[in-house]
């Protein structure tokens, strides 16, 4: 038999920009964004994955800004594994090498509700960092500037791959601006 | 006056109080008006009417409709509450209702002359209180003046509350009771059915209560009661809007949730304490505070168990015993069994009990000698390091009572040892003159005097020396000692060492099966070298059981140092871990040895004058045992307190469950008599009793309702049952278990009924009914197995792995090696963007996983054929041809006069049923070159991958067709030549396959010959020694590729058990791990260890040993088994699991299942073959290698004087091991049931290597004992084969459906079959398969053949297959081409044959032509 009840949900928005209050961590910084859904997600319109231009804040403590589109359209049949973005942030270092300077990752916003009709969600989601588990490659890593990366970032999504990953956060944020619209969602009893 | 009344109304509703008391003063005088004129006739005649209605309804109990009408008719009439100002207005209506009814008029009329009273106590009952009765009564009060007064009721009286629901039952009396309508004939309609009774009940009891019996029957039911039943419903409205108000949901029942069974084990491990006995920074004092406190603690015990006391007591009882039965003493007679019995008791027991005495004296005297030796240290240098206190008290003891009780003991004891004595001298003496009267024989007296002696009497003055002496060794008890140690820190005068002890700090880890799993925090090294850890590690297991427990301590000082590894034991399955579970201690000491030099400044209280080597050693207690998970959550201490804080933060609106709760007053951690707690404690005691009262059966519904408490349970969704009865959950769970067959299921549907079941699915997909052939189902249910099998292990392997591949989730976090830093310097300093970069060569190209591409190209780039088939039939045709026709070249150039001969050839390449086909351009001759680059598309998800690349060969004949002279049309028709079948599974795998193959040539081959090199040709074709290989096989030159490149996972097996002995296992590891390191290119496709059906794995010797052949034993049989074996059929699966379990790495097979399942990859034949060629006597080697033909597979390897050969055991061919064409192309290793070879040459190619495994440096052994070889074998050798299934069945259903595929193939055309060729083919199948098999020269049947056909163009070929099922016949035959045929006069001609061998091996002949007669 096959499916006929999915629901639909668009999400729509923009990484509008970055956010480091003790200044970035590099310069001419982009960002990569990966939208992850669960097993019950189909991508049926837009692209799951982009990748920003480079950007500098004109001064120090500058947002570092993007206001690169975001625009996917899923189906699905489950609300569990609920879209979310996973961000990796990509700079140039004290040497001039690109380097990660960072991940962060959100959930996709829940439907609009009706007190935002007027302007978008903007969420901010927290930048975090990996730490290196030994002391020599944290000690090379200070010397080259360069943080470990993840094999694969799309790991975040599952909070429990990354128990052991020691991450910290140097305060900075990645600010979206997002809006959603879901289409047959009390077909399937989902009243939100 | 009717619209004023209506003012009226409006007015009240609007108008305020005020306003509406003047009104109201105004109207007064009006309504009396009016009220008079309503005359007391006509009241009177009213209640009559009502009466006579009321009759009427009694009168008529049996029209439903009837009563109805009427009731409706009284409630109109007599409405006794809106009498006045209605009546009024209905004045009018009722005198025309009255005419109306004229009728019922006449009854009424007929009583009209009585007074109201009167009719009223006839006709009806006389307790009737109907309201109507009252207006009748009082005439006044009802047309009484008009007073405005308060009316106040009491609620309680308005209100009706039932006094029980139980409602009065039972009949009035007994008389009316025993009166039975029914039984005087009377028709009594059913009573309706209602859905609640209860309203029924309701009234009823209301009835009772106002006394009117009227109503009820003498059953006790209402009298008419279907006529008070309306079927309609009717709907109350009311302006009033009801604000909901929230009740908290209130819990039927306490029922605490279930209690999950928890297969899951939980190891706890508590590490109380760490304790040194011998530590580099120990002094002398510490030595000596250590060896106080051992003693002390000897001492300790031993006073504690007071082991001299309990010896004393069960000597006196033993005593006590002995003169309550035994109370003669020193009679003559010897004693008896019993008492000899007590008597060695008492004596044992008093042994040890000076023993014991003498121990504990000892034991005390050390201890004080030792704390005395502590003092002087302490006191020579001025300061302690230790706390160690010792408090000796005197006790005051009566000295007195003790000699005299010493005295008692003293000579109890004598009189005991003289008895003794005395006894053992009768006994002696007994024995003597028994001696001296059996020995009558003087001989033998005089022998026996020698050894018998006659026994002395006891000296007793010996006796008492001998007790004297012992209890001069025995302590005198004079004076009773208190010892106390002690703690004292107020011992300490001095800090120096206090800060090195700061330092010092320890941590443990706990390391299960060599991953550490957790570790204490630092913890400090206290001054009594003792360190409180108290923390404790819950492991969860869920899997298997740790083969290993592992305490690592370490040493922190600066630098982190590892000390020493203790092994815990697992306990077993009943040490359950409780409070009382035993501390045990485990001693340990580090295997470094520290030179004992911290004491240096000390040296004059060394004991040796040299530095002394100590081990660092000490002992750690440690409870360990298994709880169950509820236990675990909240047990340590820590979280104990954090628990405490909680309660104590505890709100009274929070949730907490009700088994919350209960756990933690279970673990005393809610105190009642705490003020926080008190409530929550309370609640939980309370409960206790609700529940031991519900026990009683009291009901206490009042009591549990006030006692309720908010419980989380009551906030789930759904009950666990009802849960787990939802089939889409059960879905959604099993995904996320990784369960096998939900495992990449995408979109699960939300609806239920859209769910699609696995069984379903199955159900739908295969039905095994469709397949008639019995050969056919053996074959499919074969392949349908293995798969699942694949798919298991497969799965199975991945989730042992699954929490291994966790660990290399960042890039950069490797330990840095020379190599990178050098890098990462070179990064920094090196150009940013150079102009001209240096290409960095990456050892692995990038690639993708295999499951995130569907889409692939294969490119197949075709160089070159040698030795293609020549045409030999067509030299007179074309020259006829050429005759006719002035085709330019021909004949006129001598160099071109055999380019008739040469086949102009050209390739296809195409996937299944020629969707999609690539062909090159035709190149002449028989060592034709393309160098040309083919593309197919494939879909790795579409049934095309479980297929094979074909590469055809073909000729592409023009022939000249002869239209009415004038015209000519040439017509380019192509011939098969033979075929190359690549497994796509093989090219998925190995990315890109460069090679010579060899193309199967059909036997026949009608009008083609195999090339002769004779002298004229050599003028033309190119040179001849440019030719590789002027043998009689075609071969083809390829170069196969993929793109894009992907990522094949491999099987992991090593998480699965391995059924060998554990020191083989790790033999045969080690030598694997060491052959790794040396050779890591040509290690990565096997491992001896050998992954069964099973799921378990073994070593690879296993696989080999001698099995019984299907033929009997002669010259042949090597041949014969050869072509068994390669006509078993093999699966190509591409996907993922398939291609994993078939390679080296993969799932192995044994006979049992090749043979039974008619499935295998081709490493499985290899096995059996060679097991085969091992009971042929004959010296067999399995060869772990790759091919270009099938990839990661087995070759045997036989020896045949001297010489070796290398059998393909999927094609049967035998080559040279120095065949250059030999598919082999790489050899990993040779195996034979007693010993594993591995090929450590340098020399890559196969046919120049050395296959002598004596030469051991070519080949490295894995035994070099024959003891550690594990034998025994995992095949079934007792396997019987059996004959085949009737093939005459399958032969017909084959050439059925060939014709009808030709002729729907050929759908437009007109097919038409030649049945006497085809009779004719049959007689040389037959002898084919007997010439492939030995290899016979088959070039007579296409002679043969030619003569036969004299007067027809043929093109006709056998094909030769092994058998898997009819679609791949189908094709094989489509790829020929052969039903492409133009011609209109063309007939066909097919024949099968199948040969069959053992267990339903079988091989199948198809013979294909076509005829086209020569006009």
């Amino acid at each position: 038999m096959s499916i006929e009840n999915f629901y639909y949900l668009n999400i729509l928005g923009e990484i509008k920009s970055l956010y480091f209050p003790l200044g970035p961590n590099g310069n001419g910084l982009f960002c990569r964004y990966d939208i992850v859904t669960g097993d019950d997600w189909e991508l049926i319109s837009g692209t799951k994955t982009g990748i920003t231009q480079c950007a500098n804040g004109s001064r120090f403590s500058d947002e570092i800004v993007f206001n690169m589109p975001i625009e996917c359209t899923f189906k699905s049949t489950n609300i569990y594994g609920w879209p979310q973005i996973i961000f990796s942030i990509y700079g140039k270092n004290l040497w001039g090498s690109e380097v990660n300077v960072g991940y962060a990752r959100m959930h996709t916003c829940f439907i609009t509700n009706e007190k935002r009709k007027t302007e978008p969600l903007i969420i901010r989601a927290p930048i975090i960092i990996p730490k290196a588990t030994n002391f020599w490659s944290s000690l090379i890593n200070m010397i080259t500037d360069r943080n470990p990366e993840l094999r694969d970032p799309k790991i975040l999504a599952d909070g429990t791959k990354t128990k052991n990953l020691f991450t910290f956060s140097n305060g900075g944020e990645v600010i979206v601006s997002l809006e959603c619209i879901a289409k047959g969602t009390d077909k399937l009893d989902f009243d939100h | 006056m009717s619209s004023d009344s209506k003012v009226i109304k409006g007015k009240d509703k609007t108008k305020s109080k005020a306003q509406r008391k003047k009104n109201l003063q105004e109207n007064k005088k009006s309504e009396i008006k009016k009220v008079h004129k309503i005359s007391e006739k006509y009241l009177k005649e009213e209640l009559q009417v009502e009466n006579s209605l009321k009759e009427r309804i009694q009168t008529h109990p049996l029209d439903d409709d009837f009563a109805k009408k009427k009731q409706s008719e009284i409630d109109f009439f007599c409405d006794p509450f809106s009498t006045i100002p209605l009546n009024i207005e209905k004045t009018s209506d009722e005198n025309e209702n009255e005419s109306e009814r004229a009728d019922d008029m006449e009854e009424v009329d007929s009583h009209k002359s009585e007074a109201p009273r009167s009719s009223h106590s006839n006709e009806s009952s006389p307790n009737t209180h109907m309201a109507s009765t009252y207006i009748g009564q009082d005439h006044e009060s009802v047309v009484g003046k008009f007073e405005l007064t308060r009316i106040t009721y009491d609620e309680a009286k308005l209100l009706f509350y039932p006094k029980s629901l139980k409602f009065l039952h039972a009949p009035l009396n007994d008389e009316e009771k025993n009166i039975k309508v029914e039984d005087d004939g009377l028709f009594i309609r059913d009573p309706p059915l209602l859905e609640k009774n209860s309203n029924k009940f309701l009234l009823l009891d209301r009835l009772h209560e106002s006394n009117s019996t009227e109503l009820i029957d003498s059953n006790g039911d209402l009298r008419n009661f279907e006529s008070l039943v309306d079927e309609n419903v009717y709907r109350l409205s009311c302006d009033r809007k009801f604000k909901a108000i929230y009740v908290p949901p209130m819990p039927m029942h306490f029922e605490p949730l279930e209690k999950i069974i928890n297969e899951k084990k939980f190891l706890k491990i508590l590490i109380s304490t760490l304790n040194f006995d011998q530590h580099k920074m120990f002094t002398n004092e510490h030595y000596a505070a250590k060896m106080v406190e051992k003693l002390f603690d000897e001492y300790d015990r031993r006073t504690k168990f007071d082991i001299v006391e309990t010896l004393k007591n069960k000597l006196s009882n033993l005593r006590e015993l002995k003169a309550e039965r035994f109370p003669h003493k020193l009679s003559k007679t010897p004693p008896k069994n019993e008492e000899i019995l007590l008597n060695q008791q008492i004596k044992n027991v008093r042994t040890k009990l000076h023993a014991e005495e003498h121990y504990d004296q000892k034991i005390l005297t050390s201890l004080l000698e030792n704390w005395k030796n502590l003092k002087t240290i302490r006191n020579q240098q001025n300061f302690a390091a230790t706390n160690l206190t010792l408090k000796i008290q005197k006790l005051e003891t009566d000295l007195s009572e003790k000699q005299a009780e010493r005295q008692r003991q003293y000579d109890a004891e004598l009189n005991e040892m003289i008895a003794e004595e005395f006894d053992k001298y009768y006994a002696a003496k007994q024995k003597y003159k028994e001696m001296l009267k059996n020995s009558n024989d003087p001989d033998q007296i005089i022998h026996e005097e020698q050894t018998i002696r006659k026994p002395k009497k006891p000296d007793i003055d010996k006796i008492v020396t001998e007790l004297n002496e012992i209890y001069d060794k025995l302590p005198t008890n004079d004076v009773d000692l208190n010892i106390v140690l002690s703690h004292d820190e107020n011992q300490f005068k001095t800090k120096d060492r206090t800060r090195k002890f700061n330092r010092l700090s320890y941590r443990i880890e706990l390391e299960v099966d060599g991953e550490i799993v957790g570790s204490t925090k630092l913890c400090r090294l206290d001054e009594n070298f003792r360190i409180p850890v108290q923390s404790a590690f819950i492991l969860k297991l869920t899997k298997h059981l740790p083969e290993k427990l592992k305490l690592i301590i370490f040493e922190i000082k600066a630098t982190t140092k590892k000390l020493t590894e203790i092994l815990l034991p697992i306990p077993d399955d009943d040490e359950t871990y409780s409070e009382e579970t035993e501390i045990q201690h485990f001693t340990f000491s580090s295997k470094q040895v520290q030179r004992k030099n911290s004491n240096a400044r000390f040296s004059s209280f060394r004991r040796s004058s040299k530095s002394k080597l100590i081990n660092t050693s000490g002992s750690i207690s440690i409870k360990i045992g298994w709880t169950n998970s509820e236990e675990a959550n909240i047990d340590d201490l820590n979280e104990t307190k954090v628990i405490k804080k909680s309660i104590r933060n505890l709100s009274q609106n929070e949730i907490i469950s009700h088994g919350v709760l209960q756990k933690w007053f279970d673990q005393k951690l809610l105190n009642p008599l705490d003020p926080d707690t008190k409530n929550l404690a309370q609640f939980i005691i309370d409960g206790d009793e609700i529940g031991k009262l519900n026990e009683s059966k009291s009901t206490t519904t009042a009591k549990e309702s006030e006692l309720f408490r908010f419980n989380e349970d009551e906030l789930a969704f759904c009950t666990k049952e009802e849960f787990d009865s939802i089939e889409r959950f059960h879905l959604l769970k099993a995904r996320y278990n990784n369960d096998l067959s939900y495992k990449n299921k995408k979109l699960i549907p939300q609806l239920e009924r859209e769910l699609e079941l696995e069984r379903d699915k199955d159900a739908n997909i295969i039905d095994e009914s469709l397949i008639a052939d019995p050969i056919d189902l053996q074959r499919f249910r074969g392949r349908k197995y293995l798969r699942k099998v694949y798919e298991i292990i497969t799965n199975h392997c991945e989730n042992l792995n699954r929490d291994k591949m966790n660990t290399n989730i960042l890039i950069g976090d490797e330990f840095p090696t020379f190599s990178s830093l050098s890098l990462a310097f070179f990064e920094m300093f090196g150009p940013k963007r150079p102009l001209k970069p240096t290409r960095r060569i990456t050892s692995s190209r990038t690639s993708c996983k295999i499951n995130e591409v569907t889409n692939f190209n294969i490119v197949v780039t075709v160089v070159r054929a040698t030795n293609v088939p020549i045409r030999c039939n067509e030299t007179q045709v074309s020259s006829r041809k050429s005759s006719t026709l002035s085709t330019p070249g021909t004949g006129k150039f001598t160099p071109f006069k055999h380019s008739n001969i040469h086949p102009h050839v050209f390739v296809a390449i195409s996937l299944k049923d020629h969707h999609h086909t690539c062909r090159t351009s035709s190149a002449e001759g028989t060592n034709p070159m393309w160098n040309e680059q083919l593309t197919l598309p494939f879909n790795i998800n579409s049934d095309d991958s479980k297929r094979c690349l074909s590469i055809d060969l073909y000729d592409e004949v023009i022939e000249d067709l002869i239209d009415n002279v004038a015209e000519v049309y040439q017509r380019i028709t192509s011939k098969w030549l033979g075929t190359l079948k690549i497994p796509v599974i093989n090219i998925c795998t190995n990315q890109r396959i460069e090679g010579t193959f060899e193309l199967n040539i059909p036997s026949v081959l009608v009008g083609y010959t195999k090339p002769k090199f004779s002298p004229a040709d050599q003028q033309t074709s190119i040179a001849i020694e440019n030719l590789p290989d002027l043998s009689k096989k075609t071969y083809i030159s390829l170069f196969i590729s993929l793109e894009p490149s992907v990522e094949i996972p491999q099987l992991i097996s090593s998480g699965l058990e391995c059924i060998e002995v554990v020191h083989v296992e790790q033999h045969i590891k080690i030598w694997f791990e060491q052959l790794k390191l040396e050779f890591p290119s040509r290690t990565q496709k096997w491992n001896p260890l050998v992954t069964l059906l099973s799921g378990k794995r073994c070593c690879i010797t296993r696989l080999l040993s001698p099995l019984t052949v299907p033929f009997e034993k002669n010259e042949t049989t090597e041949q014969l088994i050869r072509r068994f074996v390669s006509l078993i059929p093999i699966q190509y699966d591409a996907n993922t699991t398939h291609s994993s379990c078939t390679g080296l790495n993969g799932v192995w097979l044994s006979n049992n299942h090749v043979l039974g399942l008619m499935t295998s990859s081709t490493k499985d034949l290899g096995v059996l073959l060679t097991c085969y060629y091992l009971e042929l006597g004959i010296p067999a080697w399995l060869i772990l290698g790759s091919s270009t033909t099938c990839g990661e597979s087995c070759f045997v390897l036989i020896r045949e004087t001297n010489e070796f050969f290398i059998i393909d055991p999927s094609s049967a061919r035998k080559y040279s091991s120095k065949d250059i064409y030999c598919p082999l192309t790489k050899c990993y290793c040779l195996v034979n049931q007693y010993n594993v070879w591995a090929n450590i040459q340098r020399e890559q190619r196969v046919f120049l290597t050395q296959f002598d495994v004596n030469r051991s440096f070519d080949w490295r052994p894995m035994f070099q004992k024959v003891i550690d070889i594990p034998n025994g074998t995992i095949h079934d050798s007792s396997f019987k084969y059996e004959r085949s299934f009737d093939t005459r069945d399958l032969q017909r259903t084959i050439q059925a459906k060939i014709i009808k595929k030709i002729n729907s193939w050929r759908s437009h055309r007109k097919t038409v079959w030649n049945r006497f060729v085809c009779e004719n083919l049959r007689a040389i199948l037959l002898r084919l398969e007997d010439d492939i098999c030995f290899e016979n020269d088959n070039e007579d049947h296409a002679e043969m053949l030619k003569m036969l056909f004299v007067n027809h163009k043929v093109i006709g070929y056998t094909i030769n297959c092994k058998y898997t099922n009819l679609s791949s016949i189908v094709t094989e035959i489509k790829n020929t081409g052969i039903h492409l045929n133009l011609d209109n006069k063309v007939e066909f001609a097919v024949n099968v044959y199948v040969k069959e061998y053992a267990n339903n091996v079988l091989s199948i002949w198809i013979f294909l032509m076509s005829l086209i007669p020569k006009v």
